[in-house]
């Protein structure tokens, strides 16, 4: 092989592991926090690595789906997973997608861009606020029909929870899914405040809850890139296999944070999503 | 906690655990047959109606495609597993929640291969 070979061969490697790496670290972020991971994983394609933007859109898809599959395995075996509350959800997110997606053409996206960063904004200060505010401590609530338990190993305890304003969580989960469709985006930074602040629920729990809905979300769009010919094997390939590694890092990771800590890590990560949403908004005027 | 909880994240993590398994090993697979072959990675899929083919050749386009379209079809095989699950206990509420879901995600896609 010769040197220009050589170099080519270098830079696929070199290509594919760098996307690998990008994708471990979105969806090992993602996978603690309950959010797909896309918003991380996208401009590191493209702005990292000069990879096409819907090669990049396709393949942070296959990144959420991945994330979602793989931290779902674990947080549903050790049953942090909420799957009853997450049905319930989901059903309002899906319907939301599909309005939001019919939507799009008719309403304007930079005011939908400066309304976004403004609930991220919102949400990252709320969770500051008040989730925070609940110390680490062992809760023992009658679960009713939608609560759960769990293991918390950070507590070396059983938790035990309640779910509160349901109605209000499948209004917000509509509205999730409506950013969704609207912006292309994943409905966590929505979902997992909501659950945490309004709904009382757990950190670990919403965020493992949130993981397990998200994939769905992804799940019909990834199939239009797919069937459109717009998913690069090249590009989602190492995406896959970086974000299945991340996301199994981050589901065994998750049970020994505490929820404080997640919580911290959240706030951060909406509040740069908000900054970098706000930008982009005026940057489009 | 009650038991259909338990049985249901049984369920939910054994069909999760499949398909990421199955992809994973598609995907080794296609990696494989690629590094044989002294061949880059593929820029694009095959076609739907020859992907199976493809990949039963062992083409590395065809064997990778596959894996990530079953990558792609786990959460699907997730809400239809759970789905399964209620109809079988007779959790009439669940089911139409899960049901619903169901219906949403394949109105969604065909509503966009429409497009």
């Amino acid at each position: 092989m010769d040197r220009s070979g050589r170099n080519a061969r270098l830079k696929s490697v070199e290509g594919f592991l760098l996307i690998a790496a990008s994708g471990a670290l979105a969806s090992l972020l993602g996978s603690l926090v309950g959010i797909g991971g896309g918003l991380i994983l996208v401009p590191a394609l493209t702005l990292g690595l000069g990879v096409p933007i819907h090669h990049a859109v396709a393949a942070s898809l296959v990144s959420v789906i991945a994330n979602s599959s793989m931290a779902s395995i674990g947080y549903t075996r050790d049953e942090i997973t909420n799957i009853r509350l997450g049905m319930t959800l989901e059903v309002a997110t899906t319907l939301g997608a599909v309005c939001g997606g019919l939507a799009a053409a008719w309403l304007d996206r930079q005011a939908l861009m400066l309304l976004f960063a403004a609930v991220l904004g919102a949400s990252a200060v709320q969770l500051l606020l008040k989730g925070r505010r609940a110390e680490d401590a062992l809760r023992r609530e009658e679960p009713g029909r939608f609560g759960g338990r769990f293991h918390d190993a950070a507590l070396a305890g059983e938790v035990s929870y309640a779910v509160r304003r349901l109605p209000g969580g499948l209004a917000l989960s509509a509205l999730a899914g409506a950013t969704s469709g609207l912006l292309g985006i994943g409905g966590g930074p929505i979902k997992v405040p909501m659950m945490t602040v309004m709904m009382g629920i757990p950190m670990k729990a919403a965020a493992a809850t949130s993981n397990f809905m998200i994939g769905v979300t992804a799940c019909a769009s990834a199939a239009l890139y797919y069937g459109r010919g717009m998913m690069s094997p090249a590009v989602a390939v190492p995406a896959a296999l970086g974000s299945l590694a991340g996301a199994w890092a981050g589901a065994r990771l998750s049970p020994r944070v505490r929820d404080a800590h997640l919580t911290l890590l959240l706030s951060v990560i909406l509040t740069l999503l908000a900054l970098k949403m706000g930008l982009e908004a005026w940057r489009s005027a | 906690m009650s038991r259909p909880r338990d049985e249901a994240s049984r369920t939910a993590s054994a069909v999760l655990l499949g398909g990421v398994g199955c992809a994973l090993a598609l995907i080794v697979l296609g990696l494989a047959a690629a590094a044989w072959r002294g061949e880059p990675l593929p820029q694009r899929a095959p076609p739907a109606a020859e992907l199976l083919a493809s990949a039963a050749a062992g083409r590395p386009a065809g064997l990778l495609s596959l894996g990530l379209a079953v990558l792609l079809a786990t959460p699907a095989l997730r809400v239809a597993a759970l789905t399964w699950f209620f109809a079988r206990r007779r959790e009439w509420p669940m089911l139409a929640a899960s049901g619903a879901v169901l219906a949403v995600l394949a109105f969604s896609i065909a509503a966009g291969r429409a497009h």
